[in-house]
């Protein structure tokens, strides 16, 4: 006898377009999971551009960290980012994370400012002489001079070979230089008094440390100032209380060097800020890539004369800075040798020597100029030296140092 | 054959049975019609993510140019609307708000991000 038994097969049935409705709903799911999922990666994304946005706003202070909704909408949710702003060096650091449940986004950059003068390739401080030029010299761009204006001279058996004396605008210098902004003057001089940060000796062959932790502070002790075949990169400032000198077998990226003399071997190729009180001495050949820095900060009670040079045919893609509060006799010098190449600004409350074939993509503000032929020293003489506003990439992005209180800053480098 | 079927009786379903079969039947395919609808319905649009890359582009191409100027646009039905206001809190920021909406007004997706006001690119 056979059973027709329709309640099993309607049951086997059942269970059949159970399996496919279960497929389906898993399917749609995975699906909607998956939606959401880089439907919230993308409003993270945004919302941690938004905090960048926010960030780079002057009115953000140093130091703090600020836990904000960005937008005040009630019904929105995810919206949430923690803000962070540092002085990171010449620049300053901007670290944003956007968050939602266990999701978030991390963002850490420099930020720079655009340049306030973006024609200036020359302010000389107006000390009641004219600016001298001579030999294959030529001055590109806006030069703010003295009243006394500019003349050609002959030196070295040789005159002035350009057309004209200056290849664009002139205006009048006042007596003192722009005023740079002052905080970040007082972020150095913390930087190289501070003792009491909680820091390290050992220096590891190989370092890098993310700038979302707190700073890692390497004081290397007196009888060890030599960075030799090392690898150290991001969030770390080494400090020493005497010298620090970077062998070219080491590899620095984006790290900030504190000491009254700092000695940069020649060969030398990576990104970092120096901070010294004393000096700061680039060897030939050496390349300091963007944004590298060069900060001299001569202490108030110092009776000598601090200096940077730049040796022979080195390269310098950023800023070298040279401070004193108030005006002495002992000036600060910032030397550029023969053949070297500095892509950025030059700031200088003292002199700026400049050496045979040295070229300067940008900038150069200094109270005189200075240039050095046969030992014999020229003041407010520019000879066989070339400052070239227009060769200054239109991408660079300079420091707020120069540039406070201009336009909210803009992001100059993404890091790790 | 015919004799073979002869000598077997075949007996058809209760009709309690084929009953209850049915009953079972309707349910598992009206659970299955719930959860189909369900899941095109709330699941993966091609209209809402067409909406959503529309309005990526809007938003990602408006911050690069300088203008900030409110924008209605009509395309395929939908209606995006961009709106920039400032910021209360940081009155030099503007918040821009992209919305993507049907012919109803019902909303189909939202952009919003804080911008520079003035934000010129480097030419």
């Amino acid at each position: 006898m056979i059973r027709s038994s329709a309640l099993y097969v309607s049951l086997i049935i059942s269970i059949f377009i159970a399996l496919v409705c279960g497929s389906i709903l898993l399917a749609g799911f995975v699906y909607k999971m998956q939606e959401s999922k880089i439907k919230r990666g993308e409003m993270l994304l945004r919302n941690a551009a938004s905090a960048s946005v926010l960030v780079m706003q002057d009115s953000i202070a140093y130091g703090s960290v600020k836990h904000i909704k960005l937008f005040d909408d009630q019904n929105e949710t995810g919206d949430s980012v923690t803000i962070e702003k540092r002085q990171w060096g010449l620049y300053e650091l901007g670290l944003v994370v956007s968050f939602k449940n266990t999701d978030s986004v991390k963002r850490a950059f420099l930020i720079g400012s655009s340049l306030k003068d973006s024609a200036m390739a020359l302010y000389i401080a107006d000390e009641d002489r004219p600016l001298s030029i001579s030999g294959k010299s030529r001055i590109q761009g806006v030069a703010y001079l003295p009243k006394s204006g500019i003349k050609s001279a002959y030196v070295e058996s040789s005159y002035y070979e350009g057309k004209q004396l200056v290849f664009g605008r002139t205006g009048e210098s006042s007596r003192e230089l722009p005023l740079p902004d002052t905080n970040m003057i007082n972020g150095f001089k913390d930087l190289l008094s501070a003792s009491n940060y909680p820091r390290e000796e050992d220096l590891p062959e190989s370092l890098s440390y993310s700038f979302f932790l707190p700073v890692k502070r390497i004081h290397l002790p007196i009888n060890q100032p030599l960075i030799s075949n090392k690898r150290i990169s991001g969030n770390i400032i080494i400090s020493s209380d005497s010298l620090i000198q970077v062998e070219s077998s080491s590899k620095l990226d984006k790290v900030i060097l504190v000491a009254p003399y700092v000695k940069i071997s020649s060969g030398f190729k990576g990104s970092l800020q120096v901070i010294a009180s004393d000096s700061i001495s680039i060897g030939p050949s050496v390349q300091l890539t963007y944004p590298s820095a060069l900060v001299l900060i001569k202490p108030d009670t110092a009776g000598f004369q601090p200096k940077i040079s730049i040796g022979k045919n080195s390269v310098l893609r950023g800023q070298a800075f040279a401070w004193e509060k108030q005006r002495s006799q002992m000036m600060p010098i910032i030397e550029i040798g023969h053949g070297a190449i500095i892509k950025g600004e030059i700031w200088s409350k003292g002199y700026v020597q400049l050496g045979k074939s040295s070229l300067i993509n940008g900038s150069v503000s200094a109270i005189h100029l200075m240039a050095n032929i046969s030992s014999i020293k020229y003041e407010n003489y520019l000879i066989d030296a070339i400052i070239n506003r227009d060769g200054l990439s239109k991408y660079y992005t300079g420091s707020k140092l120069f540039n406070s209180a201009h336009k909210p800053g803009s992001i100059l480098w993404h890091l790790h | 054959m015919a004799s073979a079927l002869k000598s077997k009786k075949i007996r058809s379903s209760m009709m309690i049975e084929t009953l209850v079969a049915l009953v079972i039947l309707m349910i598992a395919f009206s659970f299955g019609i719930v959860i189909f609808m369900k899941v095109t319905t709330s699941g993966v649009s091609g209209k809402r993510m067409h909406a959503t890359n529309r309005c990526k582009f809007l938003a990602d191409s408006l911050i690069q140019v300088a203008e900030r100027k409110d924008i209605l646009l009509f395309q395929d039905g939908i209606t995006y609307k961009v709106t920039f206001k400032p910021d209360p809190k940081t009155p030099e920021i503007l918040i821009m708000n992209v919305v993507a909406e049907e012919k109803n007004g019902e909303q189909i997706t939202k952009i919003q991000q804080l911008i520079q006001d003035h934000e010129k690119p480097k030419d």
